[in-house]
């Protein structure tokens, strides 16, 4: 009886306890975001303001503008590398190159780009200022419309990260943007990222921009024709996501220049900074985020003055995973990725040494990034185990639900309110309405996956299971292109 | 909470207040301060989000209505503009003084009663101005003048904020139209450097005596972006009096008008500048050492070579690549064995590389096969490397 009585009380005060750190921990998340709006759309007001005026000819023309090395990894790329690559040399910028890494691929991506760019090999001097796999050959073009072209062959690395260290070892550049070959590269992007190296007083390390889906855009040849709302569930919330996480997350970070992420797929970075930080780490998960914080280490240690800047615009379109099984991997992937990071720089949180990075982004990474979904899946038992005993509120457990549940509603929609005064992508308004409303089924739908593989991503950190990089599989704008071109077929 | 209830009693109907709210008064105050807080969060957000897509709709209507809108206006404006300008019959015949406008015709046809109205026609104005030269821009700026969408622009000049100011001197400097000086001059010094670098625009395009006045007075840092943005002002302005840019040279601390007056000076190729380049030689910053000596060198400043030679050791790494970069461009050939020899020594990449170019730039044939032979593998790959026509860098 004593003992019934002692487990009882026990569960009760358990009980007690852990809805209120829920309800803490819920609220301060939520703060959190508040806080993270109101900056972002400070700096998204004051990005506006200053750049309404701007003429980016006087870059596009000025022989003094920096030169900028953009590197493109490819690993069996073969279906769209030639689309991909023209796309890339049409980009407005006077002084750049055009550097595709192809990484031992297996299929026939160098020899369509041998045959289709008229390349020959040269006796380049290639100085390995971060280690990389052997680089067995650099091309270049004999035909003079490809000057800005230049084509690294190397042993597969088995990772991007490998990949584009050859490319920064090659790239004749102070600045080097880092892209995938797949991305759909708006033409004015360069100008744009460039602008924030120029305009500061303290020196930029890196600029990310916004990246958005692409799966059912309107492509031609690797040029973006119309921007349209994914129509597929998966990449649809996945566009719901990204808007959430550049405009409203990323854009906050730079204004208190706290950002440590500047996504893989579009980043433009100080080629010195980069090499004295090493580079890529071929090793990691997360090789966009690591970098950052190697860098940004690089500086504080150093005690340099540096910022890490975002700008608001989309510059980089690119194919969102549009089946479970793709989507499965890469988030699983961005999960051991993230706790993988925090490991190799756990110096770094709560040090004041570091900075913002220190005191503020890598403690919220780890209480609020990382350990949410921890944190949810054992609220989930919590709440199955108290209705199993008949301890549940019913009422409150309900009210708690939709407080959430609300709150991430409000959130996204003002992600997307961001998005659409300011920059105006889509058509129609409807096209936007259809995007709000799946902000209703998101965190329904969406969220527990991710939640899932989150836990999966650190279940294979932990266990120490491997997670081969590999190719990941896409649709490929192509079949797209055609899909959008002959209605009447797919229809039928 | 009470007071949020307040709140609410205030803001919702009476009759659906006391139907639907009132009675949960009681049970709302029964529960414990978090599921209030949590209420209270519901309530919030929910009206927030009813709110923002009220917002999206209501903002993508007015945007997409307001585009047609001047978008109809815009191409009734063109076609006025084209009928009565450029296919005016006395265009070519008579001097844009002489010829006729029929302002009254398009106040008529335009309205130009409502402010949205002129600023279109302004924009027209303006487009046309900007890609049409002599007698059609000068009878487009008196259409702009009599039509007194002048005003319009001064009266932007004039105002408090920041942004209209800059249309203002857009506008203005666009339609090459007097601004006093004093104005100008007040604006270049300004603390919001979007304003000031438009004004320092401004005054190089609409400044009839000093065009670089604003040069003495210049405290601030001048950054790379508004570096870009002059250059191009002061290289694409016709007839613009350009004075020898060593007197800031001389003159001026400001470090980064420094750096900026020796771009223009290889720019304008002022030879004469030299002398004061040279001086910068032994400035204490470093970036300016590297841009006087990359200077002295587009200059092919032969006279500069000696003193190169004399400070290259003490130099760090980047000023001791610009050294070998000018050498390479003065190609005096009086230093060609210092050339070599740094080729074979030098540990530091950067400097090989461009020991290697400056060499090549030489022409030394001779040179060039006996390295090829004889130097280590390492300087022989960098040397093949430099050779290779394709490979720019």
């Amino acid at each position: 009886m004593l003992l019934q009585f002692t487990l009882s009380h026990f569960w009760h005060q358990l009980h007690s306890l852990y809805e209120g750190f829920i309800f803490y921990y819920a609220a301060i998340i939520m703060s959190i975001y508040v806080v993270l709006a109101i900056f972002s759309a400070l700096a998204i007001r004051q990005f506006r303001r200053r750049n309404s005026f701007v003429d980016y000819k006087s870059i596009l023309n000025s022989p003094h503008a920096p030169g900028i090395s953009v590197i493109a990894p490819a690993y069996n790329e073969g279906a769209t590398i030639i689309d991909n690559v023209r796309s890339l040399l049409t980009l407005n910028y006077a002084k750049y190159e055009v550097i595709i890494v192809n990484d031992g691929s297996t299929d026939d991506t160098l020899e369509k780009l041998i045959r289709e760019f008229e390349l020959v090999p040269v006796k380049f001097d290639y100085q390995e200022r971060i280690v990389t796999r052997p680089v067995k050959q650099v091309f270049r073009s004999n035909n003079p419309a490809y000057t800005k072209l230049i084509v690294v062959d190397k042993e597969n690395g088995k990772s991007k990260a490998d990949a584009s260290n050859a490319g920064i070892n090659v790239a004749s550049y102070p600045l080097f943007l880092c892209t995938d070959v797949d991305c759909i590269i708006e033409k004015n992007t360069l100008l744009h990222m460039v602008k924030p190296f120029l305009e500061e007083k303290i020196r930029v390390i890196a600029v990310g921009a916004t990246i958005r889906i692409a799966n059912s855009c309107e492509i031609d040849q690797g040029v973006l024709l119309r921007v349209i709302p994914p129509k597929k569930l998966l990449p649809r919330f996945q566009e719901l996501e990204y808007i959430r996480s550049f405009l409203l997350g990323r854009m906050a970070w730079s204004q208190m220049n706290g950002l440590i992420i500047v996504s893989g797929g579009l980043g433009l970075f100080d080629k010195e900074i980069v090499i004295k930080a090493g580079g890529y780490d071929h090793t990691s998960f997360a090789e966009d985020m690591e970098m950052i914080t190697r860098m940004r280490r690089y500086m504080e240690e150093n005690k340099l003055p540096y910022r890490v800047r975002y700008i608001p615009n989309s510059q980089c379109w690119t194919e969102g995973p549009a089946t479970l099984k793709v989507f499965s991997k890469q988030r699983t992937r961005w999960a051991k990725g993230l706790i993988q990071c925090i490991h190799v720089h756990r110096r770094v949180i709560g040090n004041p040494k570091y900075g913002i990075m220190g005191l503020l982004t890598y403690p919220y990474m780890v209480l609020f990034e990382w350990l949410a979904p921890f944190v949810e899946i054992t609220g989930l038992i919590f709440y199955i185990v108290s209705a199993l005993t008949g301890t549940i509120n019913w009422t409150h457990a309900l009210i708690l639900l939709i407080y959430v549940y609300s709150f991430s509603i409000a959130i996204t929609t003002i992600a997307i309110l961001w998005d659409q005064l300011t920059f105006k992508h889509y058509d129609s308004v409807w096209q936007v309405i259809g995007l709000c409303l799946m902000a209703i089924v998101e965190p329904i739908l969406y969220h527990p996956l991710n939640t899932f593989f989150s836990i999966r991503g650190n279940y294979f950190y932990f266990t120490g299971k491997n997670l081969a990089w590999g190719n990941m599989s896409r649709q490929g704008f192509a079949r797209r292109q055609m899909v959008t071109t002959q209605p009447s077929e797919t229809s039928a | 909470m009470a007071s949020l209830y307040d709140i609410l009693e205030r803001l919702i109907p009476y009759p659906f207040w006391v139907r639907y709210i009132a009675p949960f008064e009681n049970w709302m105050e029964a529960q414990p301060p978090f599921i209030r807080f949590a209420i209270g969060v519901i309530i919030l957000s929910v009206f927030s989000i009813l709110f923002m897509y009220a917002l999206l709709i209501i903002t993508r209507l007015s945007y997409q209505w307001k585009s047609r809108r001047n978008e109809k206006f815009r191409q009734k404006a063109e076609s006025l503009v084209i009928e009565h300008i450029f296919l005016h019959p006395d265009i070519e015949r008579v001097s844009p003084e002489q010829i006729t406008l029929p302002d009254q015709q398009f106040r008529t046809e335009l309205g130009l009663n409502k402010y949205w109205q002129r600023q279109v026609l302004i924009d027209v104005v303006m487009y046309y101005h900007k890609n049409f030269a002599g007698k059609t821009a000068q009878i487009l700026r008196r259409l702009y003048i009599q039509l007194r969408l002048d005003k319009i622009s001064y009266r932007k000049l004039r105002s408090w904020r920041w942004n209209k100011k800059i249309e203002g001197l857009h506008e203005l400097a666009e339609m090459q139209l007097q601004v006093p000086e004093v104005i100008m001059l007040e604006l270049t010094t300004s603390r919001n450097r979007v304003l000031r670098m438009e004004a320092q625009a401004a005054y190089i395009r609409l400044s009839k005596n000093e065009p670089f006045k604003f040069f003495d007075h210049l405290k601030e840092n001048l950054l790379a972006w508004e570096q870009l943005f002059l250059f191009e002002v002061i290289t694409h302005t016709p007839g613009l009096n350009i004075p020898s840019f060593s007197r800031w040279l001389n003159y001026s601390d400001n470090k980064d008008l420094m750096l900026f007056c020796l771009k223009l000076i290889v720019h304008f190729n002022q030879f004469n500048s030299i002398s004061s380049v040279i001086k910068l030689l032994d400035h204490r910053d470093a970036r300016i050492r590297e841009a006087a000596i990359d200077a002295l060198g587009q200059l092919d400043a032969i006279d500069a070579e000696d003193q190169l030679i004399r400070m290259y050791v003490d130099q760090p790494t980047f000023c001791q690549v610009a050294i070998i970069r000018a050498l390479g461009r003065i190609r005096s050939g009086r230093y060609i064995d210092f050339l070599r020899e740094e080729f074979l020594r030098s540990q530091d990449y950067a400097v090989r590389k461009e020991a290697a170019r400056a060499i090549i730039a030489h022409g030394d044939e001779s040179l060039i096969e006996s390295l090829l032979l004889h130097a280590p593998e390492d300087r022989k790959r960098t040397l093949e490397h430099c050779l290779d026509p394709l490979i720019k860098y």
